[in-house]
């Protein structure tokens, strides 16, 4: 029963309503019966009608005593769509917590504001009705399902945050249709009340999968009522960056880098000439500054700097000048190493004596520096004999370069593909030393191993043709966009390759280059995490003179640096994004500390069929360093900071008359200045009406009395 | 011992003997005739008018004194008296305080009157009637023909109701010649009909004479506490306080009596009313003050 009474089972009460009727009916019995023959004299009597009338009053007093009684009892409940009212309801709150929520609103913010709506709006809502509450900050998330504690869903609203994110309504719209079609009770209303600034790229952005907001939300008012809560905001004048990061991806210790950003001005600018400021600290000090005239577009600005220690800094970059200052902060969180090391395996060389193809190799991955100069490059080359590798942390390396060896030892590979297998790289340069049968047996194992193809054989370069040269492959690598030039390689530098068995498809690796004889020279493969490279010809002479090349140190850097990578990439997210890292030693609970000093706590898992586990947190809703704490040596990256997307920054709003024309009529706009509980307060405002029952029982009784005595006097 | 008491009057079984005791007891006088016509007893000469009958004339006078005079003569009593006696479900009422009910007191007064016009040689004759005429005895002279009457009276059965201008205007259609039409009821019916019936024997020139009865406890209505009143003649019942309705009922019972009288007027009839438990000689007496006004007019 669709109750219109708080305790509908004692309407069988009611039944007393007959009790006055039975007593009628038994006085009645007992009455005397005469026969009169002058009855004529009564009937159709004016004093008989209104006794009659008088009697039927108070019959009709005396019954309704019990009726009234019986319904106090019940508690009946009265709204505005009479039963409508105390119908199942089923009322969800969407919560537009973006950041562009948090935009001042006179005293206080958008955000503080909804959450003030939203409060009195639970406050108002009748006893039994179920409330679920969803927030859209960096993502929809259903926060509370269905609940009748209404109490509880108040101090759960109250106690909402802002977030930093940006998702747009089109992610949460499409969630909420499913979910509240399957939810639906039978006879239950809902209404959906979405308090929201309305700012354009959070309503009119398109989902990832395509979703329209606008279409997402007349399908909700088909299943629901809509109410748009408009909590204001204006178009403030804005600055916002919109990236931050380093013109060279790998950071090193005792070179100047440049830190690039993009700093948009959207809306209105103040009278007179806006200024921005631009800030650039490290750490938390000050290094430089910026300032300049900036109304409105992009502006693209530099800061140098040069790091002197090894470490983790923390880049910060800040602007002054707009009306909206919640997003005028950038991040990056750089890994700064002395620099990138590359470990060279050598049988030719021993702690003493490097081979040829060595020193060549040697002094391309790190040429000699020159005093009181920046480095002239991130890495540094060591030398070492192969069986040497057990005794080394290759975790310590950035590569590790393989030359022509005869021999492959276990302990080698029992090493390096692990080693490759997390994270590292690998480099292969098979020479005419290069054992095929050694090789396909333990580095390429039937396309399971760290070779990227099967091994043929050596062959010299084609006699009377001259020696080989290298051709790009089509889609050109950045780091091999130097060989496309065939002035910088000039034809004839090499006197012999590898070749390569046919692919017997168990195997399939990217090629960078070929020889000019059509046969792949470079071989690329991700194994895992990290990736293999393998050059089909030796390091240096006499097989290759490539060394001889004044780019051939330019050539291996890029290698290099594309195999390293972006090791701050993982370390740098928007608001949204997941971090993810692996967890070196302890399956236990990490501590994540939010930049609002918050805690949460990360259990690592195995993500994969490894032996790694990782630990993962995808609620970065805040804008920030989140630091997770460990002992050292447990994550390689502890931590890790969240940008705001730049989609926020543009605070243009929709407003009313937009609205309706967007999203079609059927849907209540709740303007900023009226209060939510009035507008909705008529819709469902339930009156208690056992007081009004009781009183009017009162009444009755009172009534009855006066009358009874009335008449009975009269009959005297 | 009050002979006329009616509750001694009701130890009397038989209707005839009631009559009878009532009326030796009543010690009446002879009426006279109101009636002239020939006969052989004369009453007086007068003078000769156009129009006048010539076979009256009194040749004698006239050979005496050369006037024309005509003989009056007084008739014997030779009356015709009708009683229409009600015999409706409403006359056999009778409260528990009553000697008897208003048929038994009506056909006390009817064989009462009846063996006085005996006594004078007079007829006379009976109808019972409710809404019809039910039974008729013409008009006769004889003990035997009193002895009948009494005793149809004694054997009448309560009818279904009353309906008096019905009954009387059968009842004028009936009549031949002038008489007395003595009407005993407790005229509990729609008057306006009734006033009909009565200016029809108006003007057949019938002398009507009205007796009302009426129970004590009609005319007290001395009821308390909730009661349903029985309509006796089809009017239906009625649930109340009595206590609420008396006023009313004693305004609509004088309502209704000053309307029968009222009726009575208008035709030059004369009642006499007449409570079950009042004694019978004031009701002879009555009687007997209206015939000597009658005739006096």
């Amino acid at each position: 029963m669709s109750s219109f009474f708080v305790h509908p089972w004692l309407l069988v009460a009611l039944i007393g309503a007959s009790i006055p009727i039975i007593i009628e009916l038994l006085f009645r019995r007992r009455r005397r019966r005469v026969e009169l023959p002058t009855i004529r004299y009564l009937l159709k009597n004016p004093p008989q009608k209104k006794i009659k009338r008088q009697d039927q009053l108070l019959l009709i007093l005396r019954c309704c005593v019990p009726v009234f009684l019986a319904a106090a009892l019940a508690r009946p409940l009265l709204g505005p769509e009479g039963g409508a009212a105390v119908r199942k309801r089923h009322v969800v709150i969407v919560m537009d917590s973006t950041i562009s929520m948090g935009q001042q609103v006179g005293v206080s913010t958008a955000f503080a504001l909804a959450r003030n709506k939203a409060v009195r709006l639970i406050q108002v809502l009748p006893e039994g009705t179920e409330v679920s509450v969803v927030t859209l900050g960096h993502r929809p998330e259903r926060r509370l399902d269905r609940t009748k504690e209404l109490y509880a869903a108040r101090e759960l609203v109250d106690s909402l945050k802002i977030s930093h994110g940006a998702a747009s309504m089109a992610e949460a719209l499409p969630l909420l249709r499913p979910w509240m079609t399957a939810g639906q009770k039978k006879d239950e209303k809902q209404e959906l009340f979405l308090f929201s600034d309305f700012q354009k790229t959070t309503w009119l952005r398109k989902g990832p999968d395509g979703a329209n907001p606008v279409e997402e939300l007349r399908n909700l008012r088909a299943l629901s009522d809509v109410y748009l809560v408009d909590v204001g905001g204006s178009r403030p004048f804005n600055y916002y960056f919109t990236d931050l990061s380093p013109e060279e991806p790998l950071l090193v210790t005792g070179k100047t880098f440049r830190f690039r950003t993009t700093v948009e001005a959207k809306g209105p600018p103040p009278a007179g000439d806006p200024r921005a400021r631009l800030t650039f600290l490290v750490n938390g000090e000050k290094k430089s500054m910026q300032e300049f005239p900036f109304r409105a577009g992009k502006a693209g600005v530099a800061f140098e700097h040069r790091f002197q220690k090894a470490g983790e800094y923390l880049i910060e970059l800040t602007v002054e000048g707009d009306n909206h200052r919640l997003d005028n902060r950038r991040y990056y969180l750089a890994s700064v190493p002395e620099s990138l090391k590359v470990l060279i395996l050598d049988e030719g060389s021993d702690d003493s004596v490097e081979s040829p193809e060595a020193a060549f190799l040697s002094a391309a991955v790190s040429p000699m520096e020159r005093p009181g100069l920046d480095k002239s490059s991130i890495f540094t080359a060591k030398v070492m004999y192969p069986a040497n590798i057990i005794r080394e942390n290759l975790s310590d390396y950035s590569a590790v370069v393989l030359l022509g060896m005869e021999r492959v030892s276990a302990d080698l590979v029992n090493k390096l593909e692990p080693y490759v297998r997390e994270g590292g790289s690998a480099i292969f340069f098979l020479s005419g030393r290069t054992n095929p049968w050694e090789y396909n047996e333990k580095l390429y194992r039937e396309g399971k191993g760290l070779l990227p193809a099967k091994l043929l054989k050596s062959e010299d370069a084609p006699p009377g043709g001259g020696a080989l040269g290298l051709k790009v492959a089509s889609e050109v690598h950045p780091a091999f966009a130097l060989l496309a030039d065939e002035k910088i390689f000039p034809q004839g530098e090499l006197a012999r390759f590898m070749s390569l068995s046919p692919e017997d498809g168990s195997s399939k690796p990217d090629v960078f280059a070929y020889f000019t004889n059509g046969k792949p020279a470079i071989l690329a493969k991700k194994l895992a995490k990290g990736h293999v490279v393998a050059f089909c010809m030796s390091a240096g002479p006499p097989e290759s003179f490539l060394p001889a090349s004044l780019t051939y140190p330019v050539l291996l850097q890029e290698m290099l640096r594309y195999l390293a990578g972006e090791p701050d990439r993982e370390v740098n997210l928007e608001n949204g994004q997941t971090f993810q890292q692996d967890v070196m030693v302890s399956a236990q609970h990490l501590i994540l500390r939010k930049p609002d000093n918050s805690k949460v706590r990360l259990t690592p898992l195995k993500m994969d069929q490894g032996d790694l586990l990782t630990v993962s947190f995808n609620d970065t809703d805040q804008m920030g360093l989140y630091e997770i704490e460990a002992q050292a040596g447990v994550l390689k990256r502890p931590r890790f900071v969240v940008n705001l997307q730049s989609s926020e920054g543009d605070l243009d709003r929709l407003e009313e008359s937009d609205a309706g024309k967007m999203f079609g009529g059927g849907m209540t706009w709740v303007r900023p200045g009226s209060a939510i509980e009035a507008t909705v307060k008529g819709k469902y405002s339930v009156l208690e009406l056992a007081g009004t029952f009781l009183g009017v029982l009162a009444t009755l009784l009172v009534l009855e009395s006066l009358l009874a005595a009335a008449f009975g006097l009269r009959r005297q | 011992m009050n002979i006329f008491d009616p509750h001694v009057i009701a130890r009397i079984e038989r209707l005839e003997l009631r009559a009878r005791t009532l009326v030796e007891g009543f010690m009446i006088g002879i009426h006279r005739s109101p009636y002239h016509g020939i006969s052989t007893d004369f009453a007086e000469h007068r003078h000769y008018v156009q129009g006048d009958d010539t076979r009256h004339l009194d040749w004698k006078v006239y050979a005496r004194s050369d006037r024309f005079y005509v003989k009056k003569y007084e008739q014997d009593t030779n009356l015709e008296a009708r009683f229409l006696l009600d015999s409706s479900r409403s006359m056999f009422f009778k409260s528990e305080d009553a000697p008897m009910s208003k048929f038994e007191y009506g056909a006390t007064v009817v064989a009462s009157l009846a063996y006085l016009f005996y006594r004078q040689r007079d007829a006379v004759g009976l109808t019972l009637f409710d809404d019809e005429l039910r039974q008729t005895l013409p008009p006769r002279a004889s003990f035997a023909h009193f002895r009948h009457l009494t005793e149809t009276v004694e054997k009448a059965t309560p009818g279904p109701d009353t309906r008096l201008g019905n009954v009387l205007k059968k009842i004028g259609l009936q009549i031949r010649r002038r008489g007395l039409v003595i009407l005993v009821s407790d005229f509990l019916d729609d008057l306006d009909a009734f006033g009909e019936g009565l200016g029809l024997h108006n003007f057949e020139g019938n002398e009507v004479i009205l007796f009302r009865v009426e129970d004590p406890i009609e005319k007290e209505f001395p009821y308390r506490g909730p009661t349903i009143f029985l309509g006796m003649e089809q009017e239906g019942n009625l649930v109340c306080n009595p206590l609420d309705l008396r006023t009313h009922y004693l305004a609509e019972r004088e309502r209704h009596i000053s309307s029968l009288y009222g009726a009575c007027r208008k035709h030059g009839f004369m009642m006499e009313e007449a409570r079950t438990d009042a004694p019978l000689d004031g009701m002879l007496s009555g009687f007997l003050n209206m015939r000597s006004a009658l005739f006096r007019r």
